[in-house]
């Protein structure tokens, strides 16, 4: 039944209709059933009455069992199924019932929760009075403090000065062990009155120790070099240290946002994609070789590392770009690389020069400055004798001849005063004593631009400086040696032998005091001596002259030094000593002849013999033919000598004369049998005979 | 020592309620020990209560077996009236089974507790019925109460309707036969009105009563642990439902039929020893209201079958 009031209804109708039908029973039966019926009708009120009642005080007994087990913190769940309001009241206090059971479970839980976690928690909670005596206290205050006792200690014994007002409190204070806390104290008020604070006490020694590494951190990478770029996923720039500001010469208010791939020229940009795929794959790319673009336009190379940046997921974030400029890096690499290529060049140079030195037929040996042999060939090996091992570390002298002792000395001089090579003709002792004539040629050789040492190739001359002797002795017209001095005082005779000598390949050098219009010589140098500056003139000072012989040619010199007017310039023993070093020079780096031409009025007779010691006089030869002749005879015989057959017209220009003066010598000569005169093509030629040759041979 | 006042208390108690029906017939024997019961076990301990159970296991077979001495099917009774008695009782149990278990939701022992006390005969045959179907102490207490205070209301209301529409005897004994739910409560309704009339509604109660032969049968092998199987209770009271009715002398049936009602009583009393008050209460006032509702409604139906 759905209702109370309906169960009480029919009850009521039951209890009524019974009772009329007790009523007309008891009028019309028989008096002796009377109290039967009575009966029955007491057993049925009361039956009634007992289910009545039980489905009323049931549902009630239940439901105040329910409220005792509510009460109690129990659910349990009321049943009434007596489909009236019992059943919905039932109902709605199960709901009631579990709605607050599951609330204070949610309360223990959560209570349970914050319990454990004030318990547990890694900071410092408390509670105070007003007087700031702590009333309660975490576990954690036991790790802080130890042994000290935290409840019913003062706050301000354990943190420091503090003033209780009532109002929230923050501050940092040293306690225990010098460990820094940060304190937040929050005001209790109960009914309006401040009754004590609550508080959290955090350990932030090691936050304050990190913060000060980030801090450390952020400031190298802010004033680091290097280019620091932090980015999003989309490749959005984040972050622009001040690195990255020097070196693309964007601010970080330009770049903050932008795209990074403002900075890659358009023909890196595929390989910018690939890092940034490598480092999401593998948590960092490498590349060593970036192109990157600046602000101006300018590419430089970086050297970058992209870094993935993660979170607590492991996924990705970011990243961080490190770029570091190896612009000048490269293009000092490149430039120490073509030095390495050059120098290995050079070297293979060297080595090949090596190989040819070493293999040459020349000697080639070094000396040290203290004349000490330092390197040795095989050419010198072959030309001296003497093996490498026997000749390095041996003295330069042991080459020389006698006479020449001091010619070692003399190079090194020369070669001191003007660092370059010199070539002579010299002589040489090998190892058995022989005396070979040979080509040299010195060089220095430098360290840090300073002398060590010089080098020298010799080259075996013998035939060849025997044959040139030989042939200058038998075409001179005057009988000379090269390296010689020789003495005369008629200046006529010195410029014949000058002039004879030129004819055959001479450099003739002519200082004197005459003017250049009164020497008549041709193809020579004349300096004339004088005080006056002009284009060729000398001083008449002994160092200038020195130096002018000393700069001459190295060989092949004819000079002729007029010493008249030196003599009133300078005295005599300076001049002496010019030509004592002169003829040093001349005689061992065979440079030619030099002729002093000296009037001995002007000497007196020791000067002139000390001036003889060192001069020979110059004497002419004896030639059958006369001069002129003769002079034509070796035109064609020097000629002929390296193949050439000279036409008249070339001895016309050669000796300076007419057609027909050179046609009556020619015809002289030939009718001496010295010469012939052969058709070559449509001109004629003239040939020496072998009675001509005999003139020379 | 506990063991034995508890049986001999509930021995008393039927016996007692047994005693109180002899002298005064229209108090039914087995509600009276229910309620005897009921009152005794408040002077024992909760504890004691169980041992009134060794008393039920022996009483409750012996009481049915016995049962079958008062089926005593009638020869001179119309088969007509047969018929129309065995609709009135499938009515009576279609009705309150119906009421009790679909309109009301009580659960189906009960039910089935209440329809066969309604179709059949009262207490006798709950007390049956319950040995098969092991309904709960509360249930089977609930349902003789509700089926007793239902009985006693037809009792009263029946001869209030013979006055009211002036029923013919025949029809009226025919009525109180036909659904009321105690063979007592016949008599009561009965009596007032000549022995003819009880004769002849004992007679059509006397068929209801032999369906109880059937309905324990049909129930022990429904109930039944294992299929088909007919406790020996059963059987025995089926055989002797027969003998009663076609074999054995009305002398031998006398003293049976005192036994069987002593068994009963005892073993009402024993559950009456086990639940409270507030047990029964607990069953609250739907099976009350569903047992008066199936009644009204086949006993109105009957009605206007034996008035037309």
């Amino acid at each position: 039944m759905r209702s109370i009031f309906l169960k009480i209804v029919v009850a009521s109708l039951i209890i009524s209709v019974i009772t009329i039908a007790l009523y007309s029973v008891i009028q019309y039966l028989p008096p002796d059933f009377a109290l039967a019926y009575n009966l029955y009708v007491l057993i049925i009120i009361l039956g009634i009455s007992m289910f009545l009642a039980g489905s009323i005080t049931d549902p009630l007994e239940r439901l105040r069992i329910g409220f005792n087990n509510l009460l109690n913190g129990k659910f349990v769940q009321v049943d009434i199924n007596t489909g009236d309001e019992f059943e919905d009241v039932a109902s709605f206090f199960n709901k009631v019932a579990k709605e607050l059971i599951e609330r204070e479970r949610v309360l223990r839980e959560t209570e349970r929760k914050y319990r454990n976690l004030v318990e547990n928690l890694n900071d410092w909670v408390f509670e105070t009075d007003e007087n700031l005596n702590i009333t309660f206290t975490n576990a954690k205050a036991y790790d802080i403090f130890g042994d000290v006792k935290i409840i019913g200690n003062n706050l301000k014994k354990l943190v420091g000065d503090i003033e209780p007002n009532g109002r929230a409190v923050s501050f940092e204070a040293k306690v225990m062990n010098d460990r820094i806390f940060e304190f937040n104290l929050n005001p209790l008020y109960e009914n309006g009155r401040f009754i004590g604070y609550i508080g959290i006490g955090r350990d932030i020694t090691d936050k304050k120790k990190a913060e000060e590494r980030i801090a450390h951190l952020a400031a190298i990478t802010e004033h680091t070099i290097d280019a620091i770029v932090s980015l999003d996923v989309d490749g959005n720039i984040l972050s622009w240290n001040r690195g990255a500001e020097a070196m693309f010469g964007y601010t970080a208010e330009e770049m903050i946002g932008k795209p990074f791939t403002v900075l890659i020229p358009d023909d890196a940009k595929e390989l910018c994609r690939e890092s940034f795929r490598k480092a999401a794959v593998e948590g960092y790319a490498r590349d060593t070789e970036s192109i990157r673009l600046t602000k101006d336009g300018r590419r430089i190379v970086v050297d970058q590392t992209l870094t993935a940046i993660y979170n607590s997921n492991g996924e990705v974030t970011g990243f961080v770009a490190i770029m570091r400029d190896i612009t000048e890096k490269k293009k000092s690499e490149e430039k120490l690389r073509k030095a390495y290529e050059e120098l290995e060049k050079k070297t293979s140079e060297l080595r090949y020069l090596a190989n040819i030195v070493e293999n040459s037929q020349d000697a080639i040996y070094s000396i040290d400055l203290n004349g000490k042999i330092t390197s040795w060939n095989k050419g010198a090996e072959k030309l001296f004798g003497w093996k490498k091992h026997e000749a390095i570390g041996m003295d330069v002298k042991e080459l020389l001849p006698e006479g020449l002792q001091s010619e070692t000395d003399h190079i090194l001089k020369k070669i001191r005063s003007n660092l370059q090579s010199i070539s002579f003709d010299g002589k040489r002792r090998c190892k058995d004593g022989r005396i070979v004539d040979v080509e040299i040629t010195v060089s220095p050789i430098l360290e840090n631009g300073k002398l060590s040492g010089i080098s020298v190739i010799a080259r075996d001359a013998t035939h060849k400086v025997k044959s040139e002797m030989e042939m200058i002795r038998r075409m001179l017209k005057y009988k000379v040696d090269i390296g010689r001095l020789y003495l005369t005082d008629n200046m006529e005779v010195a410029l014949d032998v000058l002039e004879d000598m030129t004819k055959i390949g001479f450099r003739g050098t002519v200082i004197t005091r005459k003017l250049p219009d009164e020497v008549k010589v041709t193809n020579c140098r004349v300096l004339w001596l004088s005080e006056r500056r002009s284009k060729d003139s000398i001083p008449p000072r002994i160092d200038v002259i020195e130096e002018v012989l000393s700069n001459l040619p190295e060989k092949n010199n004819v000079v002729i030094l007029e010493l008249d007017y030196l003599l009133t310039k300078v005295d005599f023993y300076s001049i002496l000593s010019l030509i004592q070093r002169l003829r040093e020079d001349f005689y061992i780096l065979r440079r030619g002849i030099l002729i002093l031409v000296a009037k001995p009025d002007l000497l007196d007779r020791r000067q002139y013999s000390l001036l003889r010691i060192e001069c020979e006089p110059l004497q002419r030869k004896e030639v059958k033919l006369q001069p002129e002749l003769y002079e034509l005879l070796r035109f064609v015989y020097m000629k002929n000598r390296v193949g050439e057959k000279p036409s008249i017209k070339d001895t016309m220009d050669e000796l300076g004369l007419s057609r027909n003066t050179v046609k009556k010598r020619i015809k002289i000569l030939r009718s001496k049998g010295l010469v012939n005169l052969v058709k070559y093509g449509r001109s004629k030629v003239l040939e020496i005979t072998e009675e001509g040759k005999a003139i020379f041979e | 020592m506990n063991e034995g006042k508890v049986i001999i208390a509930v021995i008393l108690c039927g016996i007692l309620a047994y005693a109180m029906s002899v002298f005064y017939p229209p108090l039914d024997a087995l509600f009276l020990a229910l309620i005897f019961g009921i009152f005794a076990s408040n002077f024992f301990s909760e504890e004691c209560k169980r041992y009134a159970e060794k008393v039920l296991s022996v009483t409750l077979p012996v009481g049915i077996a016995m049962y079958g001495a008062n089926i005593r099917l009638s020869k001179s009774i119309p088969h007509g009236l047969v018929v129309v008695a065995i609709l009135s009782a499938f009515m009576l149990w279609t009705f309150v089974y119906i009421f009790s278990s679909r309109i009301f939701r009580l659960n189906k022992r009960l039910s089935f507790l209440l329809a066969c006390g309604s179709a059949i005969c009262g207490a006798s045959a709950i007390a049956i019925v319950a040995s098969l179907v092991r309904p709960k102490k509360e249930e089977f207490s609930t349902a003789i109460i509700v089926i007793t205070i239902v009985g006693l209301t037809g009792a009263l209301i029946l001869p209030y309707l013979s006055h009211v529409f002036s029923i013919p005897l025949k029809r009226y004994a025919f009525l109180c036969g036909a659904t009321l739910h105690q063979t007592g409560l016949v008599e009561i309704a009965t009596k007032p009105f000549g022995s003819d009339v009880v004769k002849n509604a004992l007679e059509v109660k006397g068929v209801r009563i032999a369906l109880i032969a059937i309905i324990a049968f049909l129930a022990s092998i429904y109930y039944s642990e294992h299929k088909y199987y007919v406790p020996w209770y059963i059987a025995a009271f089926l055989v002797l439902s027969y003998f009663s009715s076609y074999i054995l002398p009305e002398g031998i049936l006398n003293i049976l039929r005192p036994i069987s009602t002593i068994a009963f009583s005892i073993t009402l009393a024993s559950v009456g020893f086990s639940v409270s008050l507030k047990d029964i209460q607990r069953m609250k006032f739907d099976p009350l209201i569903a047992a008066y509702a199936g009644w009204v409604c086949a006993f109105t139906i009957v009605f206007l079958v034996v008035m037309l």
